[in-house]
């Protein structure tokens, strides 16, 4: 289940016992009895790694998101062209959230979870759109035409725009949000026909990515 | 004093407390302390902290959505009523600024009550302007997310703002979220069209900036190793994934904003270490991985401070004319900047003389950038006066010694009453007396 194979297999029995308790039960529901039975693991054993289960929360998240961020970088350095980019990016997170809704799940229970650090989390998640979509300003005559308060509205309203869609249990649509979520970063830097253009591809689009193009 | 007083009073607390402190380490006790009110009338009010806050947030979305029903009633054509509602909740910001970060910012880490209130009120708002579609050419297609994502938009326009404490930015960013909101149903140009450049009506930066928990910005980011009080707040406990250099800058901005804080409030020999470390909550091994001493520290929050001077007055100069204007405006830049930020003032003015020797070359280090800004006007007046050698460095101490004198007597916020007689002072020996006086009037 988690996406890093761990050298430490206990480690990884708990990592993947938290991951399902906190889909199957919710965050703030976990304690630790379930999860050392579900693990098959021990006090000591879940002590010497974690300090507690906000800690095993944490520390599994954060490994989480540290590889989804090494992974959509990778994606987004593929293309030349910043459209190409952001689609590649995209479709990424697409695949991230549906091969595997535990994990997805998982992963926005970490940033929707209230508390500091789960809104630490999200403007890190944010900032890194933020960083994607300012690339697209190389494109244009002006930069300043498109300012980086304008970058951060475009990547807040992808966030929100995908959060509304959890939200609203449109978990299962994310394929069709893409061409969507490319017509609103697109908009301000190319225009209406270019947008236009993002929102007409999303069969396509979605066709090559089931065949693994995207 | 009425139940409707201590209520009211219990909501301000509390939203100016969340807006500084976050929820989580706002509590009831600070909560009444701020209010002036004993614990029990709170709980006459309210339950506990979270009912308190879920009402804060009640109440700031409904004021909210009064002033933007009323300014789209006011208007007919549908663009104009998306830019009268911007305008009135940038308005409403300027006014309430803490109760509108508190909304915006701290209450998606307040549990799910409140996320569930933020969640509800950008879905109205999104509601709102589907209203918009009609206007779009027939046979464009717009996505089904554009108005939740538009609202987000707005809203991540404003949220990096409070967290960087650039709220004065806020206000400016008016045509750009007009523009943003309308482009996609009447198209970029129109949407320029609507947004115009002008500010909004009614904006009050100043009453903007008076927000405690985001103090005045005005300098760019990058000199922003002394921040406001914002900074103080720790990062999240436990493990944040953030990576190590980005943690150790987050700790030194906050030991040094500690620094400043604890010398402004008590002078720097009555500042220990263990004052800066609990209030910058860092350990005092962290502290020693930053600085070696006290003096070390001080040193950096003094670099740090000037910096930030410096940049204000830079940004406040980059247009004068001449060289008169130039310092005139200097002055008065220097000035408003101290008045803004007391602690800063003292730290620069009032406890340089307390560190020791070795802090005196620092001291004329930063001298000297001002000494041959003065010197400046030698060549550009050239012929007008001989004001004689060491005029700059007489200058200079005289007019440190009248800024001094004032902080030290607690009239940090009527410096700016000050600028008049400091330009005068400063140029009369460059221009002569009248034309020294104009300018201070300029």
């Amino acid at each position: 289940m988690p996406s890093t194979v761990s050298p430490d297999p206990e480690r990884g029995r708990i990592s993947a016992a938290l991951i399902a308790l906190v889909v199957e039960r919710g965050y703030d529901a976990v304690t630790l009895e379930p999860l050392l039975e579900r693990a098959g693991v021990d006090r000591v054993a879940f002590e010497s790694r974690f300090a507690d289960v906000r800690d095993c929360f944490d520390q599994v998240w954060d490994e989480m998101s540290a590889s989804f961020v090494v992974e959509i970088r990778e994606a987004f350095a593929r293309d030349d062209q910043w459209r190409e980019k952001m689609r590649r990016a995209a479709y990424y997170t697409l695949r991230y959230f549906t091969e595997d809704m535990v994990r997805a799940s998982f992963f926005l229970v970490g940033t929707l979870s209230g508390g500091d650090v789960a809104t630490a989390r999200r403007d890190r998640l944010v900032a890194l759109a933020v960083e994607f979509v300012v690339v697209g300003r190389q494109d244009l005559a002006d930069p300043e035409l498109v300012s980086v308060a304008d970058a951060e509205g475009i990547a807040g309203g992808i966030y929100a725009a995908l959060t509304a869609a959890v939200r609203k249990g449109e978990f299962a649509e994310l394929g069709e949000l893409v061409p969507q979520l490319m017509y609103l970063a697109v908009l301000p830097f190319h225009g209406v026909e270019a947008a236009q253009e993002e929102l007409g591809r999303g069969p396509a689009d979605l066709e090559r990515f089931r065949r693994g193009e995207l | 004093m009425g139940a409707t007083e201590q209520r009211e009073r219990i909501l301000a607390a509390t939203a100016e407390l969340v807006a500084k402190r976050g929820y989580h380490a706002t509590t009831v006790e600070l909560i009444v302390k701020r209010a002036g009110l004993a614990r029990n009338t709170f709980y006459e009010h309210f339950a506990n902290r979270e009912e308190c806050l879920l009402a804060c947030l009640d109440e700031t979305a409904l004021r909210a959505g009064e002033r933007i029903a009323a300014a789209v009633h006011a208007e007919g054509e549908w663009p104009h009523q998306v830019r009268a509602a911007l305008v009135a909740c940038l308005d409403y910001l300027a006014v309430e600024p803490a109760r509108v970060r508190t909304f915006l910012v701290e209450s998606t880490s307040a549990g799910p009550a409140a996320t569930q209130r933020y969640d509800d009120a950008l879905e109205r708002l999104a509601r709102a302007l589907r209203s918009g579609r009609t206007l779009a050419p027939s046979g464009a297609r717009l996505p089904d997310v554009l108005e939740d994502s538009l609202v987000g938009a707005l809203v991540w326009m404003v949220h990096p703002r409070f967290l960087r404490g650039e709220v004065s930015e806020i206000p400016g960013l008016l045509p750009r979220m007009v523009r943003f909101t309308l482009a996609p149903y009447i198209g970029a140009e129109r949407a320029a069209e609507y947004a115009g450049v002008e500010a909004p009506a009614g904006e009050d930066v100043d009453s903007v900036a008076a927000d405690p928990g985001a103090p005045p910005d005005e300098e760019p980011a990058a000199v922003g190793a002394l921040e406001d009080p914002v900074t103080l707040r720790p990062l999240p406990a436990g493990r944040h994934g953030m990576s190590p250099e980005l943690v150790a800058r987050d700790q030194r901005k906050r030991i040094l904003a500690a620094m400043v804080r604890c010398v402004g409030e008590r002078g720097y020999e009555k500042t220990s270490i263990a004052q800066v470390i609990a209030l910058a909550s860092v350990s005092r091994q962290t502290y020693y991985q930053h600085f070696v001493d006290k003096e070390d520290c001080f040193a950096a929050a003094y670099d740090a401070a000037v910096a930030r001077i410096e940049a204000h007055v830079e940004a406040a100069v980059a247009s004068a004319r001449d060289w008169p204007e130039l310092v005139a405006g200097a002055i008065r830049a220097l000035l408003d900047f101290l008045a803004a930020h007391p602690d800063m003032a003292r730290l620069c003015f009032t406890d340089t003389a307390a560190v020791g020797d070795a802090f005196a070359a620092r001291r004329d280090r930063d001298n000297r950038r001002w000494l041959e800004q003065l010197a400046a006007g030698r060549n550009h007046h050239a012929g007008a006066r001989d004001p004689g050698d060491g005029i700059e460095e007489a200058l200079l101490a005289g007019l440190a010694t009248l800024i001094t004198r004032r902080i030290r007597a607690g009239e940090i916020e009527q410096l700016r009453d000050l600028s008049a007689e400091l330009i005068e002072l400063a140029l009369t020996p460059f221009l002569g007396p009248e034309r020294a006086h104009s300018a201070a009037l300029a």
